[in-house]
């Protein structure tokens, strides 16, 4: 049981960003885009995506036979993993600073309307579908989907020569200065990351990145030099996982479509025939839409080439801890035809702990032609890495009273952007890069259920992408490799997802990319991911794959 | 010391270039004139002389203001001159004999694309600016100062520092600080054409452009930088709400150029200290560099500017027919539609600007051709490292009487002879509203990044 809920943390990032500054690529045709002489404006265009990932790494036995966590693994054993068109719909009108955005993406994946690739009845974790079969969450999450992103109004003006601007609706506002640790920064307080996105579509911008949530937002021009900018959320979200069963997921439990934990699979001695023992999934238990706010002041002295951010906010947490509840007396269930029968020894759910704030500051500054940033931040109370057995009778939520481990942690990152010029080989080129760590301060609650096999008081990772740039290759043609590393030093974070998307001890990936821009209507690029470490450290070490990805805008 | 040894060291390479190359070319002409003389008869209010050429060719300025169409509304770009008929028409088969009036890239050009044609229409002085610009020049006169190495202007305000400019970094800071308008707001376009003629609209943005240096008086109350751009791209939609600031200051030294962009990837609002000199200008899709906008922009410090001389020269002027064309229109495959473009004999300040030793830019040597009226650059040749004629650049003034102003800092176009394309950079098409509309003045605060990120992605 230990092992089974220590992985949750641990191994649930995908790629979130490996390709975020590949992207540089366009695409504009006659989208409808008309202003007129008296402000009106108004844009409608529609964006649609072709990607087709295919797998390379042969399946590692290591990884598929560790039975909670090798479901996307058999699933998608090899071949295209994913064959998906997405269409991107934004509409926004606007009146002299007034105006209405929203954002639509309905996308479809063919490999996810398909049947698996999975022989492995003993350890497929769904209970409600054979092996065969993907479950109807994740099909759904995967495979076809109409999703709402933005869709907020807002407001620029001036009030008494102070400049104000607010937004309501769904939206995504982040503070601080991070770059690819968004969920080791300040801003992971502000809105859910769309993990599957980001691993699915190769070129995902941050900017889709980020899942937009409920919330009003006001900033102030107070001076020149001050800015005031506060908000407050009545929304809550989750990290949205690769679901259950899909390529890149490596936990089978969670978290759409994951519904039951393997304690033993069938055929193990000491169980009836053709039995299975499991853990099923039952109702979670949400962050709250309440309690979640904050405020930043940014501060850019007049004169130098200095400005500074301060921020506090409180928060709901997006990512889950798992909480298994064994039964006092373990349940007997035939199974449907097909598959094994079941002991049912209780129950698990995700549990996202409320109400954790975090204080901030930041700085941004030029060193010659180079942008550095950094930012540190405190988090108070905030859920650990934990192992977490609720035992029958005993009371447990994510509010009052949690099993889960707390405490305070300490993030700092610092990340530099140099965009070069022309050179003798290359027309332009930019070198990204940031470094972060994190450091548990101390506990406040539930030090023994504090994760200690997979989790270190601190961690320690990197990521840096370099591209260069050639424009106008052949006439309309504009080509951008580049090379992607992600690596972590120390992978065992206290509390979140730890860096590099999978938050793996001395590991990472490597990304070959060639992005390319026609006439500025057409992008697209290739890239192909290496998995750097061996399948005893990283359950995505067999999951190498190249991806291939075209875009118009219409 | 130093600047008096400086000058003489400028006169001396000035004048063996006028002499090597450009033996027709007046030197400057104005040098013996003072303060007094913009307020007589014989010079404008903005240091040029008020006489035409000998032949006529060149006609008397005379401050009136040109009659606006009726139905002019402001945010508009004025129909002008809509009667006239080109005098003549340069091509490559009679070039010669207008050789000396063209510039380099413009001899380029006519050689390469034999259908290329320059139609050369009556000359207008339409440069005109309110009477409030007219007295700071006046006192500018007196009063500017350029400090020793060339790279800043101090105790000027409100008009060109420099109305009888000495030297080259004179003649280019009289380019940066030339009267424009104070706030204005608009809509404008940005395409690149392949060598194949395929247009690609690189950036469509919203923008706000502010003169702080322009307030009428505000001198008490300026930040030190003359230009600020608030610039919000709207298409194509991969760049929309890539927001970009720039602030550009008179004086570097003390007031550092500002430059801030709102990254669209990562979502953050960030310095851009590398969008200046010779980076591939973004909103040009990279065909550009962000110091080829305006003909020449941005910091002076890596080139040494020398003042050739006075030249009467065909340049772009009264260009507004070139703003009401159709994208469509505008664009030919390997130049801007001839029919679109109105050339005028005008008289030019020429300045040579070359690398200063081991400093870099891919321009490694420039011409720059200056307006005599509004001292705003019209034209440039730009030089590759093996001193091949790599660029030509060169703008369409258009006249903006209700302001009343010549915009020359828009609508730049920039002609890469080696690989055959271009760009048409921050230009005026039928699909743009409004254009050049004055506004009223934006607040400082408005001028910030912080603002660059409570709009970004929308506005």
């Amino acid at each position: 049981m230990t092992r089974l809920s220590t992985q949750t943390k641990r191994y649930l990032l995908a790629s979130t960003g490996a390709c975020l500054l590949l992207a540089g690529s366009g695409h504009y045709a006659k989208a409808i885009d008309y202003q007129f002489n008296n402000g009106v404006d108004i844009r409608f265009d529609n964006t649609v995506q072709y990607s087709l990932l295919e797998r390379v790494a042969p399946e590692s036995s290591q990884i598929a036979n560790s039975i909670n966590v090798n479901d996307g693994d058999n699933n998608l054993r090899s071949g295209i993993v994913s064959n998906r068109v997405d269409l991107l719909t934004k509409f926004d009108i606007s009146d002299n600073g007034y105006g209405f955005d929203t954002t639509i993406d309905s996308f479809y994946d063919a490999v996810y309307n398909q049947h698996t690739l999975n022989h492995s009845a003993d350890s497929y974790n769904a209970a409600t579908e054979p092996p065969y079969k993907f479950t109807s969450a994740t099909r759904t999450q995967s495979g076809r989907d109409v999703e709402l992103r933005n869709l907020f109004i807002y407001g620029s003006n001036s009030i008494g020569g102070v400049p104000i601007t607010v937004r309501v609706g769904r939206l995504v506002n982040l503070f601080g200065e991070s770059l690819f640790f968004a969920a080791n920064g300040i801003s992971y307080g502000q809105a859910p990351i769309d993990i599957q996105r980001a691993s699915s579509v190769p070129n995902t911008q941050a900017k889709d990145l980020f899942l937009p949530v409920g919330q009003a937002l006001i900033t102030a021009q107070l001076t020149d030099a001050f800015s005031l900018s506060a908000y407050y959320q009545f929304e809550w979200e989750r990290f949205k996982f690769n679901p259950a069963g899909s390529y890149f997921s490596t936990a089978d439990l969670i978290d759409q479509g994951g519904q039951r934990i393997i304690a033993e699979p069938a055929g193990t001695p000491g169980l009836p025939p053709n039995t299975g023992a499991y853990f099923y999934r039952t109702k979670d238990e949400s962050g709250a839409d309440t309690g979640q706010f904050g405020a930043a002041l940014h501060y850019d002295p007049e004169g130098t080439a200095y400005d500074f951010g301060l921020y506090a906010l409180q928060y709901n947490d997006s990512e889950p801890q798992v909480y298994v509840r064994p039964f006092a007396v373990p349940r007997f269930i035939v199974g449907t035809p097909g598959t094994p029968n079941a002991l049912a020894l209780g129950v698990y759910q995700t549990v996202y702990a409320d109400h954790i704030q975090i204080y901030g500051v930041s700085t941004s500054t030029t060193v010659g032609p180079l942008n550095v940033a950094g930012e540190v931040s405190a988090r108070l109370h905030e859920d650990l890495v934990s192992s977490v057995t609720v035992l029958p009778g005993q009371n447990a939520n994510n509010n009052k009273d949690p099993l889960y481990a707390t405490g305070n942690t300490l993030h700092y990152q610092v990340s530099e952007i140099y965009l070069g010029s022309k050179q003798k080989y290359w027309d332009g080129s930019s070198i990204v890069g940031e470094a972060a760590g994190d450091n548990l301060l101390g506990f406040d609650k539930n030090k023994a259920n504090f994760s200690r096999t997979t989790a270190n008081h601190m961690a320690i990772g990197l990521r840096t992408i370099a591209t260069l740039n050639y424009y106008q290759v052949v006439p309309g043609l504009d080509l951008n490799p580049s090379i992607g590393l992600g690596y972590n030093f120390m992978g065992k974070a206290p509390d979140t997802l730890g860096f590099n998307n999978t938050g793996i001890d001395r590991g990472g990936d490597i990304t070959f990319g060639i992005a390319g821009t026609y006439l500025n209507k057409w992008t697209g690029g290739i890239s192909y991911t290496y998995y750097i470490s061996p399948p005893g450290r990283d359950p995505r070490a067999d999951r190498d794959y190249v991806a291939l990805n075209v875009e118009r805008t219409f | 010391m130093t600047r008096v040894k400086r000058r003489s060291m400028l006169k001396s390479s000035g004048a063996a270039i006028a002499a090597a190359s450009l033996p027709k070319w007046s030197m400057a002409q104005t040098t013996s004139y003072g303060p007094a003389d913009l307020k007589g008869t014989t010079l404008t209010p903005f240091g040029s002389p008020r006489a035409g050429n000998a032949d006529g060719s060149i006609p008397a300025w005379t401050g009136e203001a040109v009659p606006l169409p009726a139905g002019f509304e402001s945010g508009q770009t004025p129909a002008v001159f809509t009667d006239e008929k080109p005098l003549y028409s340069v091509t490559a088969a009679n070039m010669a004999q207008y050789k000396d009036k063209l510039a380099v890239g413009a001899i380029a050009l006519l050689q390469k694309f034999p259908d290329f044609r320059m139609d050369v229409y009556p000359s207008h002085r339409t440069a005109i600016a309110p009477q409030y610009v007219y007295d700071y020049i006046y006192k500018n006169a007196s009063n500017a100062q350029l400090s020793a190495d060339g790279n800043s202007v101090t105790n000027a305000y409100g008009g060109v520092p420099f109305p009888f400019p000495k030297n080259g970094h004179e003649v280019v800071w009289n380019h940066l600080l030339a009267w424009q308008g104070t706030t204005t707001y608009f809509t404008s376009d940005a395409h690149t054409i392949t060598a194949a003629g395929e247009v690609v609209l690189e950036a469509r943005v919203h923008s706000w452009f502010q003169y702080p240096y322009y307030f009428e008086n505000g001198e008490s109350r300026f930040n030190g930088f003359y230009l600020e751009q608030f610039i919000v791209p709207i298409a194509p939609p991969f760049q929309a709400g890539g927001n970009i600031l720039f602030l550009q200051p008179v004086n570097p030294q003390i007031t550092p150029p500002e430059a801030w962009e709102y990254l669209l990837g990562e979502r953050r609002t960030r310095r851009a200290p590398e969008l200046q000199y010779d980076t591939p200008n973004s909103l040009t899709g990279g065909t550009t560099n962000w110091d080829e906008a305006n003909i020449f922009s941005g910091k002076l410090d890596r080139y040494d500017f020398n003042y050739v001389g006075i030249k009467e020269m065909i340049v772009p002027y009264n260009g507004n027919k070139f703003c009401a064309g159709s994208i469509a229109d505008q664009h030919m495959t390997h130049f801007i539609n001839p029919d679109l473009t109105r050339w005028e004999l005008h008289r030019v300040r020429v300045v040579e600007a070359t690398l200063k030793p081991g400093a870099r830019n891919v321009d490694a040597r420039r011409t720059i051709y200056c307006d005599e009226d509004t001292h705003s650059a019209l034209m440039g040749d730009i030089y590759d490292a093996s001193g091949s004629l790599w660029k030509f650049q060169h703008n369409m003034p258009s006249i903006y009487p209700n302001i009343p102003c010549l915009n020359t800092i828009q609508n730049f176009i920039v002609y890469e002879l080696h690989a055959g394309d271009y760009s048409s950079g921050d230009h005026y098409d039928n699909e743009c509203t409004p254009q050049w509309k004055p506004v009223p003045e934006l607040p400082t605060s408005f001028m910030t990044a912080g603002q660059l990120a409570a709009t970004a992605g929308g506005f």
